[in-house]
């Protein structure tokens, strides 16, 4: 694998682990989404690493890829080995895009359930919101 | 010593309400011993018999030992965030350890 | 088999279209009404009309994968989202559908009816039906994510603060669930290159051993398994959920847990065929969680925290026969799933009603209901020898094949211990009809105005449906073992 791939997975395995450390640790409510929003950035970073090709380019089939073909079926990329062997693989853009759109809403109720426990409670800290479950 | 026991529900329980709750708290009682020993069983009746005899012997003791079983259980079981959170990384670092390690 | 059919994408689309006109129509409230019951017909003639096949989104067939070239395991994969739709599928469906109606009827006989809260409950009803209806794994995951949002929206919607934490503690796990099931995709993603569940059972079949990067996948995977479907360790969150939700919406709330737990089991089984020690895991924690969740009800005095930890133990049970993994346990498994949902929505209904009525489900303070209500404490008492597996109800039948596919799969101690939970479930609910119905004591606080005709109906049909289910149980689990036999796990 190249250097960058595991420098870019190792990446995100710190913004896992320091996602699900503060999530897991953290007594700020705050800190606690941050935390969340972490783990998700990490899992995309994997995702996106996934589809790294050195010296690759973005997976667009270009107009003078098929200035002759008229795509019928998929073998007519066969014709275009120069863009099969260095396109970069195109899928995780799809999955991520969506993730980050995920993400983006289950942040926005998360932060706003944050805004009304606090105007109960005037106070940031998990500890003391929940003690009344014990 | 069957009276013992009930004695002790019934202090465990005063504010739980009358009859009902203690007849309640006891099937979850029996209940939780049983699944005790069904699961010591369970999970060492494909080992060795000695193995096995142990395990039975030891849970046996150890209920013994814990008679009224089910209010720890609810203590653990409450909805602090922090017990949710402590048993949620444990469940991880279990099937990890379980899948990778191939148990 | 019909390819491309066309009527199968529309089970999730016309609900989500329906969610986004009723959230519109917000504060119009006979728009609101007019519109949710021509839906929810609609909803359930859907399933019914549609005819058994497959849909390729986009028309993307499947084609050949240039295994030299692209170096995947497999000569054939699927180019595009598809989504499969047999009997299995059917009768969830229909069920959920059902249901979904019965909660939206209850709901908008209310006084004040919310377009947002409507169209939350038709984005939960959509997400559920996408989940059982994905042959796409990545499609899967994106609608459990809105499933999770719909349903702490349901709860957040009660406006008290126990509700608030209760959603925001949902979230917080939803989050650390979310993001493992989307490892785990994309760990295999990075081992085999497919998304389709199809395509990729195929492939790990093919690849021969898992390798340390499939096994993590399994564990991850695993990991969101357990809390979709509210088990061991997710069982606290999941119960609180179904506790500070309304009453007839927490029947919902169990109906979608319990089918997303059957229908990610199924996809985990699929995609890992061949793999006991899963099922070993699987069943590990499902036995864990029925007597976790049985010694919890049997300890409460308030009847939705009661009912909400049933629920829970009861999502064990069905996740045991899953778990034992023989064709036979996997079909008892799906159809006590089934069985289920129908008599714990009856006793949520139960819950609704009396806490309308009766203004508090506190079990000390309720006496002598069968006075004012004797129609909703008899269907109770029938509700609760139908959930504790009495003969001639739908449990007995389903509980009775789990003992004989425990014993035949060589556990026949798990069939003592089913037997132990049906006493024990039976002793909980019993002493809250009780409590509720038949202790003597002084007048209770009533509230005059609630009729509850729309609750009492619901219940009726609901335990006919059981006693039916009950009589000719092979109507439903003929179709069901004869699907989980075609699918070779």
């Amino acid at each position: 694998m190249d250097p960058f791939q595991v420098g870019s997975f190792l990446t995100a395995g710190i913004l896992v682990v320091t996602g699900l450390w503060a999530l897991l640790m953290m007594d700020n409510i705050l800190k606690k989404i941050i935390g969340a929003n972490l783990i998700g950035d990490g899992v995309n970073l994997v995702l996106i690493s996934i589809g790294y090709r050195p010296g690759g380019f973005i997976p667009e089939v270009m107009h003078h890829f098929h200035a002759t073909a008229t795509p019928s079926d998929y073998s007519y990329l066969l014709e275009f080995g120069e863009f099969a062997s260095n396109a970069s693989y195109s899928l995780p853009f799809a999955l991520v895009l969506t993730n980050i759109v995920i993400g983006a809403s289950t942040l926005s109720v998360m932060l706003a359930l944050a805004v009304v426990l606090y105007h109960k409670y005037h106070t940031l800290s998990v500890q003391k919101m929940f003690e009344g479950d014990e | 010593m069957l009276e013992k026991v009930y004695e002790i529900f019934h202090e465990k329980m005063k504010d739980k309400g009358q009859g009902m709750g203690i007849g309640s708290a006891l099937t979850s009682e029996f209940l939780m011993i049983a699944f005790l020993i069904i699961g010591t069983i369970l999970a060492l009746r494909t080992a060795n018999s000695t193995i096995l005899a142990f395990g039975a012997i030891i849970i046996l003791a150890a209920i013994l030992f814990t008679v009224p079983t089910v209010f720890k259980v609810e203590k653990e079981n409450n909805d602090s965030i922090n017990l949710s959170s402590f048993y949620v990384a444990l469940t991880l670092a279990l099937l990890f350890i379980i899948f990778l390690g191939g148990i | 088999m019909l390819n491309n059919s066309t009527l199968i994408p529309l089970m999730v689309v016309l609900p989500l279209i329906m969610a986004i006109l009723v959230n519109f129509l917000h504060q119009k409230d006979k728009s609101v009404k007019f519109i949710s019951i021509v839906s929810l017909i609609v909803f359930v003639i859907v399933p019914v009309v549609t005819l058994y096949g497959v849909h390729l989104f986009s028309g993307h067939l499947r084609t050949g994968s240039f295994p030299e070239i692209s170096k995947m395991l497999i000569p054939e994969v699927y180019m595009g989202i598809v989504y499969s739709y047999g009997t299995l599928q059917k009768i969830l469906m229909l069920v959920l559908t059902i249901i979904t109606g019965f909660s939206v009827l209850t709901v908008i006989n209310k006084k004040m009816i919310s377009g947002v809260y409507v169209a939350m409950i038709f984005i939960s009803l959509a997400s559920t039906s996408a989940i059982m209806l994905a042959d796409d794994i990545f499609n899967f995951f994106v609608f459990t994510e809105f499933l999770v949002v719909a349903q702490a929206a349901l709860v957040i919607a009660v406006q008290e603060t126990k509700s608030f934490k209760a959603a925001f503690k949902y979230m917080i796990f939803g989050t650390i669930s979310g993001a493992s099931i989307l490892l785990g995709i994309a760990l295999l993603l990075g081992s085999y290159g497919l998304l389709n569940i199809t395509d990729l059972s195929n492939a790990i079949a093919a690849g021969g051993q898992l390798n340390s990067i499939g096994l993590s996948a399994v564990a991850l995977l695993t990991l969101g398994w357990l809390y979709e479907s509210g088990l061991f360790p997710f069982h606290i969150i999941k119960s609180n959920m179904y506790e500070n939700a309304k009453p007839e919406i927490s029947a919902l709330l169990q109906v979608q847990s319990k089918f997303v737990l059957v229908a990610m089991a199924i996809i985990l089984f699929r995609v890992f065929s061949g793999y006991a020690l899963l099922k070993s895991v699987m069943l590990g924690f499902a036995i864990f969680t029925v007597v976790i969740g049985s010694v919890m009800a049997l300890q409460q005095i308030e009847l939705r925290k009661l009912l909400s930890y049933v629920a829970v133990s009861q999502a064990g049970l069905v996740a045991v026969g899953l778990g034992l993994g023989t064709s036979f346990g996997i079909a008892a498994g799906i159809f006590h799933a089934v069985n289920d949902v129908l008599s714990m929505a009856i006793l949520f209904f139960v819950a609704s009603f009396v806490y309308d009525k009766f203004k508090t489900t506190n079990l000390d303070q309720l006496r002598e209901g069968l006075h004012i209500a004797p129609l909703v404490g008899f269907v109770m008492l029938l509700a609760t020898l139908a959930i504790s597996g009495v003969p001639p109800f739908n449990s007995y039948q389903s509980e009775w094949r789990l003992i004989q596919a425990a014993t035949q799969a060589g556990l026949p101690e798990l069939g003592i211990l089913v037997i132990l939970l049906s006493v024990a479930t039976f002793v909980a609910i019993i002493k809250a009809f009780y409590m509720i119905f038949m202790r003597p004591g002084p007048e209770v606080e009533v509230n005059t105005e609630v009729r509850g005709t729309m609750t009492k109906a619901i219940i009726v049909i609901l335990i006919i449906a059981c006693l039916g289910i009950g009589l000719f149980p092979n109507v439903v689990y003929d179709p069901i073992y004869n699907f989980v036999l075609s699918l070779g796990v």
